[in-house]
Formats: structure tokens, C-alpha cells, sequence
């Protein structure tokens, strides 16, 4: 009995210690009322009109009226040549950037490492960031007066080896290999920023003593560099393949074009189209959200496997 | 101490180094020799390497005659509201949530789970819309007013901030408000200048925004009228092998350059403000 009056007792004290900090500390809520609502205004407010996906919905009629017509849209989606099309795609190609577009700025970070030249090492290293900074329209820019068939760059290059001129921007088949090689060139010199962090810490005796056992460069590379930056490869690997789905989609925006329908219609440009160029909502939404279920689960799968490899987890 | 006498293998890493940086510079190059040109000189050259009469005559034409200054002056509206409100934002908040107060952790989780969960376009155009944004310049800054990446480096930094300066301040009777604005916002300045940076980048970068939800041509911002003017007219020109070619050809080159001034103008100064930003949110992230 006496216990339970001291439970209740104590609870009360704490309540009231509770209401005591929460009126201390008021002038720090206050300051995070701007930030709330934004996140709930702009960033959760829109999980509420998830539901088009599942109604019948008109930009004229407020969500709440349109109609529920359940997996209709859904079902739409899978009898939709277009749509399998486009979920191909997105998966193709971002197979594609983690196959070519992951190895190449640990490769350029190995070889800026083993620049002696201080000098030397700091100007490549702010003229390889640069791109990074510059929009993907800009660039696109560039490839498409670099590519095209009427004085490009690149094709006068090919002509000094007496070849065609090839329609880089006439003919899906390179429009991968467009994706890949320019979202390389836009992005390596940027990735290698970590990897070279982490070789910077890596301890030098180790180098001493390989090089007094006659180790040479290349092993070198390969038994001390590499796996003294091994931790931060299988951490941005995860990352990346988590957000493969989410990000670098303005590069295809920028470079597509009906043309390049069959090798590079990805779904969030299906998304766009359908929705907000043929204002076919619910459809688009419905789309939408199938592409961010993917997203999730790959953010969801990589995080499961980076907790495997005794990594630090996001959830 | 081992010599520094290069070998074979150094100098071959160094000559493949070269190559890699005129591959990353010479497109804007490239790009910015012919901005300058005439059609004639133009035509008379395959490599830009150097232009012989550097004019601005594209430059000109694309400022006088087509509404390319009405696109940068809304993209620099957007870019110094942005960034000012952002930058406000974003260490104003940060600051609060730095601090152990109750809740905090679970305000904390409402703003990282935003980073994993992407409602998509189709509910974010509903919303804006039922909020009344849809062709305003302001769902332009609003939709990157904070960025919960950097709302978390924010935090970070905060949270390392010394504890004897603020608990000094308020023995001498300052507010939390001035405390912030006073001594921990001017004590920040490293890490705020990086995050400023990037905002501003971002900000002036801003694209597919503009693409979703403005449909009103004069509040566009420069990418989004870049990107329709880049790309609708290569097909076009590739198609039928307009007669004009070279003319459109360095007026693209002029209006590409103008889309990226501001980052290559102050990219040289900021550069060490750039890498160390990276830096830290991939640390502390």
C-alpha cells in the first residue's frame, strides 16, 4: 500500500518536473515551430494525398470527394506496355551506374594518392571537383554540342580516324552509355573526397615497412591502401545503392527524349509525364508510388546488409 | 627520408592525371572560347583553344533580344532569398534541437525520417497546390527552405559548441536568442559559410522544381528555361541541318556559360569552403 502511494507520488513529482523543464526550455520550442511546420507542411502533409492512387481524381475536385476505386489504377499499371517499359529501365540503368559509376572514383582516388607533387595533387584535385557544382542542364548543354553530328567534338575526333559520324543524339542505342560515361565524368572527381580522407589515415610505417620488404607501388596499392579504405567503400556502397532509386534522375531529364523512349523512359519521367503533362493524377500517382516502394526497399535492403557486415545502420 | 626522385610510374599517373584534367575542363572551355566568337571564326576552327576577336556580341543579343535576363534575375531573386532564409532557418532550428531538452528526440526522428521517405511528385503537386503555391516563386525556396542533411550537420556542430561560452552569456543575464545570435551564430562562421555555399549552389541550380510546378513562362528560373532551349531545339537542328547553325550553336554556348557564371566566378575563392563541407556531413552524417 505504502509502495503504491509512493509510486503515485513519485510520478507526480516527476510529471511535475517534466512541466517544469518543458516551461524552462519554452524559448527552444518556440524556435522550432518554423522548422515543424515546414516538415510537417511540406514534407508529411503530401503522404496524405497518397490516396489518389487509389481514387479517381481531378485536379478540379477537392481529394477528399474523388472516389475510391481501389487497385483500378494499379491494375492499369501492369497491362500498361509503358509502364514495364519504364520500370525496366530504371532498374537497367541504375544497374548500370553502380557497375561503372562506383569503381571509377576509388581508382582516380588510388591514383591521385600516389601524386607526389603537392602542388600538382591540390590543382587536380580542385579542377575534378568542379563539375560537381555545375547543373546537370548546363552540362547537358555541353554533351549535346560536344555529340551531335554537325561539328561535335567527339565526332571529329572519331572523323580523324577516318570513321562515320556517329548520331549520338538521333539513335536510343547509346543513350546508356551517354547516362554512364557523363554522370562519371560529372561525379568522380567529387567521390573520391571520403576515399582520399580515409588514406590520409592510414598509418605511413605501414608503407616503410612494406617498402623495406621490397613491396612495389602496386602492391602497396593493393595490400595496404585498399583495405585500409575498405570500411569507407562498403559504406558509400550501401548509401549509393540506397538512394539509387531517389537521386540522379535531372541528368535524364535533361538528356531524354521521345527518341530515347525504348532504352531510357525511367519511371519518374513517367511519373512526370502522365501526370503533369497529360494530367492523368491518379494513374501517375499510382506510378509514383510504385517507384518509391522500390526506393524503400532498396534504402530498406542495403541497410539490412550494411547491419550484416557489422556496419552502422540508418534505422 | 626516402627521396623524392620521381620514377617511371610517377611520371605516367602524372601525364594520365593531365589528361584527366583537360578532359574535366576543357567542355567549359571549350564552351566559354566559343561564347565569344563570331560565326566565322567559329566555322573556321574545330578545337577552341583560344578566340582571336573575343566579342560579346552573343552575349549581348541573348540579354537585349530574348528574355534571358528576366530568367536570371528570378533565379537570383530565388537564390538570395533562399539562401538567406535557409541559412536562418536551418542554424536556428539546428540550435534547438542541439539542445537535451524533452521531445527532442522524437522532433529529431520526424526530421530524419524525411530523408527516407519520398511521397513522390503526384501528392507533392497536390499539396502545393492545395496550399496555394503552384506557380509562385516562393514553392521555389520553400521546397529547399531546410534541408534535413544539413539541418543534421547543423546540429552536430552545435552540439560540439563549448558549453562554458553559453553558460557565461546567460550568468551574465542574455537569452537563449541572444546567445544565438550573438555568440554561438558568429563562433560558427567556418561551418556555416560551407553550408551557405551549397544552399546557394543548390538554390541557383534550382531545375526540375521549376519544371513541376511553375507553368507561368516568367517565373521560370534560368535552368528550367536552359534546359527547354538546350534541348528542344537540338532535335530540331540535328533533324534538318539548320542553315544557322553556327550562329545558334555559340548563342547556346553564351547562354550555357550564363547558366553557370555564378558557381565558375566564385567556385576559384570557395573552394576549400566546398570540400570541407563534404567533408564534415559525410563524417558526421
Amino acid at each position: 500500500m505504502k509502495k503504491a502511494v509512493d509510486d503515485v507520488h513519485y510520478k507526480k513529482l516527476k510529471k511535475n518536473q517534466l512541466k517544469k523543464q518543458i516551461v524552462n526550455n519554452r524559448t527552444y520550442y518556440l524556435m522550432l515551430i518554423p522548422c515543424i511546420l515546414f516538415f510537417i507542411l511540406i514534407k508529411y502533409r503530401p503522404l496524405y494525398f497518397l490516396q489518389v492512387a487509389f481514387k479517381d481524381y481531378r485536379i478540379t475536385v477537392p481529394v477528399d470527394k474523388a472516389k475510391w476505386v481501389g487497385l483500378k489504377y494499379f491494375v492499369q499499371l501492369f497491362t500498361s506496355g509503358d509502364f514495364i517499359l519504364a520500370l525496366k529501365n530504371t532498374l537497367i540503368i541504375a544497374f548500370y551506374r553502380i557497375v561503372f559509376g562506383f569503381p571509377a572514383p576509388i581508382i582516380l582516388a588510388l591514383l591521385l594518392n600516389e601524386l607526389k607533387l603537392i602542388k600538382f595533387k591540390k590543382i587536380t584535385q580542385t579542377l575534378v571537383y568542379l563539375p560537381h557544382f555545375i547543373s546537370w542542364v548546363v552540362i547537358g548543354g555541353i554533351l549535346r554540342s560536344f555529340l551531335t553530328t554537325q561539328g561535335g567534338v567527339i565526332n571529329l575526333l572519331i572523323g580523324l580516324f577516318n570513321q562515320e559520324p556517329v548520331g549520338f543524339l538521333t539513335s536510343s542505342e547509346y543513350f546508356r552509355g551517354i547516362l554512364v560515361v557523363s554522370g562519371i565524368w560529372k561525379e568522380v572527381g567529387w567521390g573520391t573526397i571520403l576515399y582520399l580522407a580515409a588514406m590520409t589515415g592510414i598509418n605511413s610505417s605501414l608503407y616503410e615497412s612494406a617498402t623495406i620488404d621490397g613491396a612495389n607501388r602496386f602492391q602497396q596499392i593493393l595490400h595496404i591502401t585498399l583495405p585500409g579504405i575498405t570500411y569507407v567503400i562498403v559504406t558509400l556502397l550501401i548509401i549509393q545503392v540506397g538512394s539509387l532509386l531517389t537521386t540522379g534522375y535531372e541528368q535524364i531529364f535533361v538528356l531524354y527524349n521521345p527518341i530515347m523512349k525504348s532504352k531510357g523512359l525511367i519511371l519518374p519521367y513517367y511519373v512526370y509525364e502522365q501526370g503533369l503533362s497529360k494530367y492523368r493524377y491518379s494513374f501517375a500517382a499510382a506510378a509514383g508510388l510504385f517507384n518509391s516502394m522500390i526506393a524503400f526497399i532498396f534504402v530498406f535492403s542495403s541497410d539490412r546488409i550494411s547491419k550484416k557486415l557489422g556496419q552502422k545502420g540508418i534505422f | 627520408m626516402v627521396t623524392k626522385k620521381l620514377s617511371i610510374a610517377d611520371i605516367l599517373i602524372g601525364v594520365f592525371m593531365i589528361i584527366i584534367c583537360i578532359i574535366m575542363v576543357y567542355p567549359f572551355w571549350h564552351v566559354l572560347m566559343g561564347s565569344f566568337m563570331n560565326g566565322t571564326e567559329y566555322l573556321q576552327k574545330n578545337v577552341l583553344l583560344w578566340v582571336n576577336n573575343p566579342a560579346l556580341d552573343n552575349y549581348k543579343y541573348l540579354l537585349a533580344e530574348t528574355d534571358t535576363l528576366l530568367y536570371i534575375l528570378n533565379t537570383v531573386f530565388i537564390a538570395v532569398f533562399g539562401t538567406v532564409l535557409s541559412v536562418f532557418f536551418t542554424t536556428y532550428s539546428a540550435y534547438a534541437l542541439s539542445k537535451n531538452i524533452p521531445g527532442i528526440k522524437f522532433i529529431f526522428l520526424l526530421v530524419v525520417a524525411t530523408m527516407f521517405i519520398d511521397p513522390g511528385l503526384i501528392p507533392n503537386y497536390i499539396n502545393f497546390k492545395d496550399l496555394g503555391l503552384i506557380n509562385t516563386r516562393a514553392v521555389l525556396i520553400i521546397i529547399a527552405v531546410i534541408n534535413p542533411f544539413f539541418l543534421i550537420i547543423m546540429r552536430s556542430n552545435f552540439i560540439e559548441f563549448p558549453k562554458e561560452l553559453e553558460e557565461s552569456a546567460r550568468i551574465d543575464g542574455a537569452g537563449i536568442n541572444k546567445i544565438f545570435f550573438q555568440i554561438v551564430f558568429p563562433l560558427s562562421t567556418a561551418m556555416i559559410a560551407a553550408i551557405t555555399v551549397f544552399i546557394a549552389v543548390n538554390y541557383w541550380n534550382t531545375y526540375l522544381p521549376s519544371v513541376f510546378f511553375i507553368s507561368d513562362p516568367d517565373k521560370k528560373t534560368i535552368q528550367d528555361y536552359l534546359g527547354s532551349l538546350l534541348t528542344q531545339e537540338q532535335l530540331a537542328v540535328d533533324a534538318a541541318q539548320a542553315v544557322n547553325q553556327p550562329l545558334t550553336t555559340m548563342l547556346k554556348f553564351a547562354s550555357i556559360i550564363l547558366g553557370a557564371l555564378p558557381i565558375l566566378v566564385v567556385y576559384p575563392f570557395m573552394q576549400r569552403y566546398f570540400v570541407k563541407g563534404a567533408l564534415i556531413g559525410a563524417v558526421k552524417g
